[in-house]
């Protein structure tokens, strides 16, 4: 079942970082259906994302964080719901 | 910037200087235009540099230099096509978690974006297979670049960093920048996570281990043999496990998968837990994902977050650093009835080697290959049949005596890794087994061989065909045999020998042990030509899309 969900992540402005990043939600099986990137400050972006998919998002999520770009996943949610990764949120 | 300080290196400089200091000792690649100013610094650097003869060789080779020694694997070459040619090998050491770096020349800046005279964008092509890259855009970073590209390379999941420098960057004059940064150290395992684990583990009456290659890139092959030995729980390796094991320890039951042991497939399936430590639920190991161990719990131990859940819901995850974990885990059990049925599950499965007819039998030849050659021999093969049956029929004391392409599936993989491992392993005999499709994907790399008198084993197991493709056509594709055969090759033997390569070729039985003896005893490099049926199959064998438990065994007419 497809559903949308919301991502916002904190990014280094380095090179390549938005296309690393978008890459990677695409590949991993999310449809980016809308997105808004804002400059904080010299050093990062914050970006937000709408995806589609019928993965969980969880697991694109640490697709995400393991790119060396990624400040941060800014999450509304506790990161790790998941009872056997619960010990290391 | 004060001019006291030392601005006599150029970038170039400054990257041969990064190199030496990362403590890199040899390095693959190929010149050109955009990377001549490294070639120019290359001149009188401690490096020893290898001159393969396409980039993709040197791109193997260093996975192959890597995958035998643990050591970040360093690969070089020009932009545009150089550039182009390295993709598949860190297509390779992606898949296969190998650390490497990647140094490729880039058009002058002013000039990117322009479609400039062999400008590609090897940073864009190259996206998603790598752990992460880098366009230097100002001399004076390389150095603090350098370090961060070794210690991305290997922390954690290794994987490959490709490094883009624009040759006026490489050019230019510039000071140093120092860094510190080092490779991040794994975190302990979490303790209510070991106790979790440990009460499944008390609690199962079926357990199996499944050990995949993570083993090999974490240095945790004494601690898996340690927790086996501890808790003497049957144990499965997944094709890039393999050497973690004892093969010959009864509790041992094989590789799992497509063409595994089908006592190892079996123990898994009739499994109540699985521990899978540095695997990653592959396709080829697990056949049919939702059959795949349908009763089991899993405690998974790994060092990448994102394989948890990936393709099978973890009840424990154990990240960080496996040694700790493993040795956490390994306390005795009392399972008896299982080991039983293990056992005997393993005396059901035995291979067998007395095949019919008067054709070389492949699988009996990589057996004696392997006991010949002895268990510290490095066998670096390529893909298809005879990669399947070397993973069946040799035997391996550690991961990093079998270098196989088993993510990408590269063929033309056996050649330039075999260099590579011959290369960082001088005291060791490398063979390289290959077929006659896979062996000219880099033929050209012989003449590397013969260039600096680096001494592989080559045999050539000949089946006039693409092997396993034509495998699959007839099983699976109504016997309509579509562009696989391949009666027409060259004379292997002639072939090497243009090369400068000593060979010989053989086609029957009688002639397999004196040919293997001389091949292994003799110095240097060499071939082994060596024809057989080209209508043998691997077995058994998982159809594509079912289950580990409907494995086939040959029919015996
Ligand atoms: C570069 C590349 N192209 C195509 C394939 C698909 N493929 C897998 S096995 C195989 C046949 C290999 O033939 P050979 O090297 O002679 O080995 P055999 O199966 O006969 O032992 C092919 C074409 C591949 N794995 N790699």
């Amino acid at each position: 079942m497809m559903r949308e969900q919301h991502m916002r992540v904190l990014l280094r402005r380095s090179e390549g970082a938005l296309l690393r990043l978008i890459g990677t939600v695409q590949r991993r099986g999310f449809e980016v259906t809308d997105i808004a990137t804002h400059a904080q400050d010299q050093d990062s972006w914050l970006v937000m994302l709408k995806v589609e998919s019928a993965r969980e998002l969880r697991l694109l999520e640490r697709q995400v964080e393991k790119l060396y770009d990624v400040i941060e996943l800014i999450e509304e949610a506790p990161r790790f719901e998941h009872p056997a990764l619960a010990a290391y949120a | 910037m004060s001019d006291t300080t030392d601005m006599s290196k150029t970038g170039a400089e400054w990257l041969i200087h990064a190199l030496e200091r990362e403590g890199v000792d040899t390095l693959f690649g190929y010149p050109g235009g955009a990377i001549m100013p490294v070639y120019d610094a290359l001149v009188g650097s401690s490096l020893k540099h290898i001159l393969v003869r396409h980039e993709q060789g040197a791109a193997l080779a260093a996975v192959g230099y890597a995958r035998a020694s643990g050591k970040v694997g360093v690969c070089m070459a020009t932009s545009g096509p150089g550039a182009t040619n390295l993709v598949t090998g860190i297509a390779d050491a992606f898949m296969d978690s190998v650390p490497m770096v990647a140094i490729t020349g880039q058009v002058p800046s002013h000039l990117m974006g322009t479609d400039a005279f062999q400008e590609v964008d090897v940073f864009g092509i190259t996206l998603p297979i790598v752990k992460h890259s880098f366009i230097v855009r100002r001399a004076e970073d390389i150095c603090a670049i350098v370090r961060e590209a070794f210690a991305i390379a290997l922390e954690g999941r290794p994987g490959p960093v490709l490094i883009d420098l624009p040759k006026d960057v490489a050019n230019a004059r510039a000071v140093e920048k120092p860094s510190t940064r080092e490779a991040k150290r794994p975190l302990p395992p979490k303790l209510d996570a070991i106790q979790k684990a440990r009460s499944l583990i008390r609690e199962s009456k079926r357990p199996v281990l499944y050990i995949g290659g993570g083993v090999g890139m974490a240095n945790a092959e004494v601690a898996v043999k340690r927790l086996f030995d501890q808790t003497r729980i049957p144990a499965v390796c997944t094709l890039k496990g393999l050497g973690s094991m004892d093969p010959n320890d009864r509790l041992y039951m094989g590789m799992l998968g497509m063409h595994g042991n089908p006592a190892a497939n079996f123990a898994v399936q009739e499994a109540d837990l699985l521990i899978v430590i540095g695997a990653r639920f592959d396709d080829r190991a697990t056949g049919k994902l939702d059959t795949f161990a349908p009763r089991a719990k899993v405690i998974h131990l790994d060092a990448d977050t994102a394989e948890i859940d990936k393709l099978r819901y973890a009840d424990v995850a154990l990240l960080g650093d496996l040694n700790k974990s493993l040795d956490a885990l390994a306390e005795p059990t009392t399972i008896a009835d299982w080991q039983t049925r293990c056992q005997w599950l393993k005396t059901q499965h035995q291979w067998r080697y007395d095949a019919p007819g008067e054709d070389i039998y492949a699988p009996l030849l990589l057996k004696q290959l392997s006991e010949l050659g002895g268990p510290d021999m490095i066998v670096s093969c390529d893909v298809g049949q005879h990669q399947m049956w070397v993973a069946q029929h040799c035997s391996f004391s550690h991961i990093a005596n079998h270098l196989t392409s088993g993510g990408l599936g590269t063929m033309g993989f056996g050649l330039p890794a075999a260099i590579g491992a011959k290369l960082a392993r001088p005291q060791a005999t490398v063979a390289c087994v290959s077929g006659d499709g896979s062996i000219m994907m880099n033929i050209q790399e012989l003449a590397t061989l013969h260039r600096y008198g680096i001494a592989v084993k080559i045999i050539v197991l000949d089946n006039a065909g693409l092997g396993m493709v034509r495998q699959w056509q007839e099983l699976f594709f109504n016997q309509r045999f579509s562009e696989v055969d391949l009666s027409d090759n060259p004379d292997f033997a002639v072939l090497a020998r243009a090369f400068r390569i000593p060979a010989r070729t053989i086609e029957r039985r009688d002639e397999v042990l004196p040919a293997l003896t001389e091949l292994l005893n003799s110095e240097g490099s060499r071939l082994l030509h060596v024809r057989i049926d080209a209508k043998s199959n691997v077995w058994p064998l998982v159809p594509p899309g079912k289950s580990n438990a409907d494995m086939i065994e040959e029919k015996t007419s």
